[in-house]
């Protein structure tokens, strides 16, 4: 901190009457989280853990086992035909690679804009990512028809003399989220390595002494290594950030470069940024709330926390309300009738039920947290949470399949019907994904250790217990009500 | 800091050493406004000089107008997130945002001279309308039988009713608790600003549409409010910068220091970056769907000159203060921050005539004296208004309850 040149005759004292709140709360100590957190991979496994593993790991099997049937039989197995070429394929692609923008948002740009409240949810946030990634990246590779001709969504060496097409939407994708993708992984494992040390040192079976100390890279927790940690978490930081907003924007060319109406619009990257961000924070309060409850994490994932989540919920949502309605406003001002057409197809044509659950899902719902009370009540977070997850599958649904099936030639008009293969097969990557977060829940830290002991007074060098002031409980209480 | 439960005492702005100063401000703007109101409203209906002096009017009127609401932009997304970091140089946003209202009266000459500005306005007086106008009657001006409700007029008066409104809420606010101190201001300011956020959005974008884009009605872009906010936005930081800067010259806010330079360096860095990415989508999109009614728009800047104005742009407003801010010493160092602020406030003006012009000159840039002397009439004015009314109240809110944290901000 630079030092301030006002002479000392000229201050005036100064009360703390609207003090911040605590992260970690009930006046825990370092060694608390510590204990709480390592001693979850350390326990024997629960009874509840098999179970539920038993459940998803079916659930994925059986998507596993569509897709296997996909290939061998071809994508007629599916509903997709011409006109609605594209359809649940693509819906689940970008409905997965949304949901896994909450984990770098967190992790990066909440680093660069110094929001420490992050540090207790961003573990297992960016694992997230990583699932809903690794479930989306499925999607492209499996819908193509010819399997055999899935490596040219690959980038091929220029001197084989096979060209991809530079100019195609979908190129810039298959760069954009492996990009993303690899770099999400580097963030989230350099993010562990202290933890893994912490585990590693703990760990009382040879197992974990081998396994956590081959993955904690020789950590021990010297200056110089945290040196070189935080500058590298800083400089992953700054390359995910571009990440984060690239990526979606790359998915919503796929559909705004074309001249369809419905897809052609050039709010679309924005849009489709703060969408998935919307749908990522729902997905994170969806699998951290039970979390939360199940392992006791209520001193570290506050109420606070899930209520700062809510707001970016409410805020996200309403941009993209603000998206709907400019696709409206400009449908109705660009006076093109076949804009206006599909918009009014959207809304009242003979998928009204998808765009209408879309709306309130996405635009309704989220409202109720502009009460307090509904934000610091776990049934409400947990239904809001749940209609936006909803909301954003809708969303994807609408744009792509409405726009698709009545466009300029009512001829060429016709309708979309899932099969079973197509629900089956969202269905097993919901599996999958779950599966996939239960073993990261089982195996590795779930909240950064040494993150959020970073984050508590005790770790400031300059911490001294506060003097608390007469007034300050009654203006907080005040604060609270209106926050 | 010496103590850390001791805050500076208020400081009052003087401005006795300046009257000179002042005078010759005052002075600029009253000859540029006489002589270009003098043009402007004498020269007869219909010639060229009457066209160009409500083009640069426009242009010169816009280019204050989107700095002011992006300052009102800072002030909402500080109460909204509670920040701490900005206290001390809050109250200069304030009192930028505070000169909303007297931009009314730079409105006039737009509203008198209206039929000379927007071609839909000629085109509804006609006795068969086209289908462009006909489908979008209702947005500019509803006919009802014999009358007609003239919405465009309606949200003029809602865009200046809403941004001087929130602009006096936040500032007389800020003030009343500098003398009482009470928290629960900034808990109810907080309130506000979530709405104000809801409205802003909703009216600059309307105003966007309104007073830029319908200078060319069959045009419409769903990005253009948010290239428009994105661009008024990192301008109002420059200026916020300069202000804080040129009062710091002037031995005031000692206590902003290099950690608050790196925030707002920060901020204008991160608007650069968002301007470049909103305009970058809007612009690829138009150029690779190539549907004629959407490209009109930047053909339009693309040819003659213009184009290299446009092209201009691309690297002076997004590419050179990208590769300056990504330095931290320049975000650091009051130096370097100055410099490149004043290089967005210019590249705004650029982006505002890129804006309006084209219209006026579609055959390439025509740099005309009138549209010099709009920005000093509207300027100065604005300039000497700021500095007399500056002194009347404490340069920083000083008994803000997040004072401290602002002072002892560390990046």
């Amino acid at each position: 901190m630079a030092e301030t040149q006002v002479s000392a005759e000229k201050m005036v004292p100064f009360v703390e009457r609207l003090p911040r709140r605590p992260l970690v709360e009930n006046n825990r100590s370092m060694a608390w989280i510590t204990d709480l957190i390592a001693g979850v991979p350390e326990s024997k496994t629960p009874l509840w853990w098999f179970i539920a593993i038993a459940i998803t790991g079916s659930i994925a099997a059986f998507g596993i086992f569509c897709i296997l049937y996909l290939l061998f039989t071809g994508v007629g197995v599916w509903g997709n035909n011409i006109p609605v070429g594209w359809a649940f394929d693509i819906t689940n692609f970008v409905f997965w690679i949304g949901i896994g923008h909450a984990g770098t948002l967190i992790s990066a740009i909440l680093l660069l804009t110094r929001q420490k409240w992050r540090t207790a949810v961003n573990r297992s946030a960016e694992a997230m990512t990583l699932f809903a990634v690794m479930c989306a990246a499925i999607f492209p590779g499996i819908h193509v028809g010819r399997i055999w001709m899935v490596w040219f969504l690959a980038p091929v060496p220029n001197p084989n003399w096979i060209w991809p097409n530079f100019r195609s939407p979908l190129m810039w994708d298959v760069f954009a989220v492996s990009t993303y993708f690899t770099v999400s992984v580097l963030f989230w494992f350099l993010g562990l390595v202290p933890d893994l040390g912490t585990l590693r040192d703990r760990a009382k079976s040879q197992v974990g002494k081998v396994v956590y100390g081959i993955l904690a890279l020789g950590w021990r927790g010297g200056n110089r290594q945290w040196r070189h940690y935080e500058m590298a978490y800083l400089i992953l930081a700054g390359l995910s950030t571009p990440l984060v907003l690239s990526v979606h924007s790359t998915v919503s060319f796929d559909f705004a470069t074309s001249v369809l109406p419905g897809w052609h619009t050039t709010i679309f990257p924005p849009y489709f940024v703060a969408g998935a961000i919307f749908g990522g924070f729902a997905m994170v309060l969806t699998l951290l709330i039970p979390a939360r409850s199940i392992y006791k994490l209520h001193d570290v994932i506050t109420w606070n926390h899930i209520d700062v989540m809510c707001k970016i919920i409410l805020l996200t949502g309403l941009i993209v309300c603000y998206a709907y309605s400019m696709e409206f406003f400009v449908a109705y001002y660009g006076a093109n009738p076949f804009e206006r057409f599909a918009f009014i197809n959207r809304y009242f044509g003979p998928y009204w039920w998808a765009s209408w659950s879309m709306f309130t899902c996405n635009c309704l719902m989220p409202q109720l947290f502009w009460v307090r009370a509904f934000r610091r009540n776990i049934i409400t977070v947990m239904f809001v949470s749940m209609c936006v997850n909803a909301g954003m599958w809708f969303e994807r649904f609408t744009i792509f399949v409405i726009s698709l099936h009545r466009d300029f030639l009512p001829s060429s008009w016709g309708m979309y019907y899932p099969t079973w293969v197509d629900v089956s097969t969202f269905v097993g990557t919901i599996g999958i994904f779950v599966t996939l977060f239960l073993l990261f829940v089982r195996f590795l830290p779930m909240v950064a250790i040494s993150e959020v002991r970073s984050v508590m007074p005790e770790a400031d060098p300059h911490h001294e217990p506060p003097v608390p002031h007469a007034d300050t409980t009654a203006i907080e209480d005040v604060g609270e009500a209106h926050a | 800091m010496s103590n850390p439960s001791h805050v500076p005492a208020p400081e009052m702005f003087q401005s006795k050493g300046m009257t000179r100063f002042l005078i010759g401000l005052i002075s600029v703007g009253i000859i540029s406004l006489i002589v270009v109101l003098a043009i402007g409203l004498f020269a007869p209906a219909g010639s060229p000089l009457k066209h160009q002096f409500i083009f640069s009017w426009l242009f010169a009127f816009l280019y204050f107008f989107t700095i002011l609401i992006g300052c009102l932009f800072w002030i909402l997304l500080h109460h909204a997130t509670d920040s701490g970091w900005g206290i001390v140089v809050r109250r200069q946003m304030e009192n930028l945002a505070f000169l909303v209202p007297w931009m009314l009266l730079f409105f006039i000459p737009i509203f008198l001279l209206r039929t000379e500005l927007w071609q839909w306005i000629t085109d509804i007086g006609k006795p068969h309308l086209t289908p462009d106008l006909k489908d979008k009657l209702a947005y500019f001006n509803l006919p009802l039988g014999p009358v007609s409700i003239p919405f465009f007029w309606v949200r003029a008066i809602l865009y200046f009713v809403f941004f001087g409104s929130a602009a006096f809420y936040f500032r007389s606010t800020s003030i009343k608790q500098d003398s009482d101190g009470d928290p629960r201001r900034s808990i109810q300011m907080r309130g506000v600003s979530f709405l104000g956020i809801i409205l802003f959005a909703v009216c600059t974008t309307l105003m966007a549409f309104d007073w830029m884009a319908s200078l060319d009605y069959r045009w419409a872009s769903t990005m253009w409010g948010v290239y428009i906010f994105a661009g008024s936005a990192g301008a109002s930081m420059a200026l916020i910068i300069l202000v804080v800067f040129g009062l710091k010259g002037a031995g005031y806010l000692s206590f902003v220091n290099e950690e608050h330079y790196h925030i707002m360096g920060k901020l204008l860095f991160c608007f650069s970056i968002f301007w470049g990415y909103i305009g970058f989508s809007q612009y690829m999109l138009i150029w690779y769907g190539n549907i004629p009614e959407e490209t009109e728009w930047f053909v339009r800047r693309n040819v003659e000159s213009w184009n290299t104005l446009s092209t201009a742009m691309v690297v002076g407003r997004f590419f050179i203060p990208f590769l300056y801010l990504l330095f931290q010493y320049t975000k650091r160092n009051s130096k370097f921050l100055a410099a490149i602020s004043i290089w967005v406030l210019i590249m705004h003006v650029i982006d505002t005539y890129i804006t309006i012009m084209p219209f006026m000159h579609p055959t390439g840039v025509q740099i005309n004296p009138l549209d010099v002397l709009c920005l000093f009439a509207i300027g100065c004015p604005l300039a000497f208004i700021f500095l007399t009314t500056l002194g009347k109240v404490s340069l920083f809110p000083s008994k803000d309850p997040r004072l401290l944290e602002s002072l002892k901000l560390s990046n």
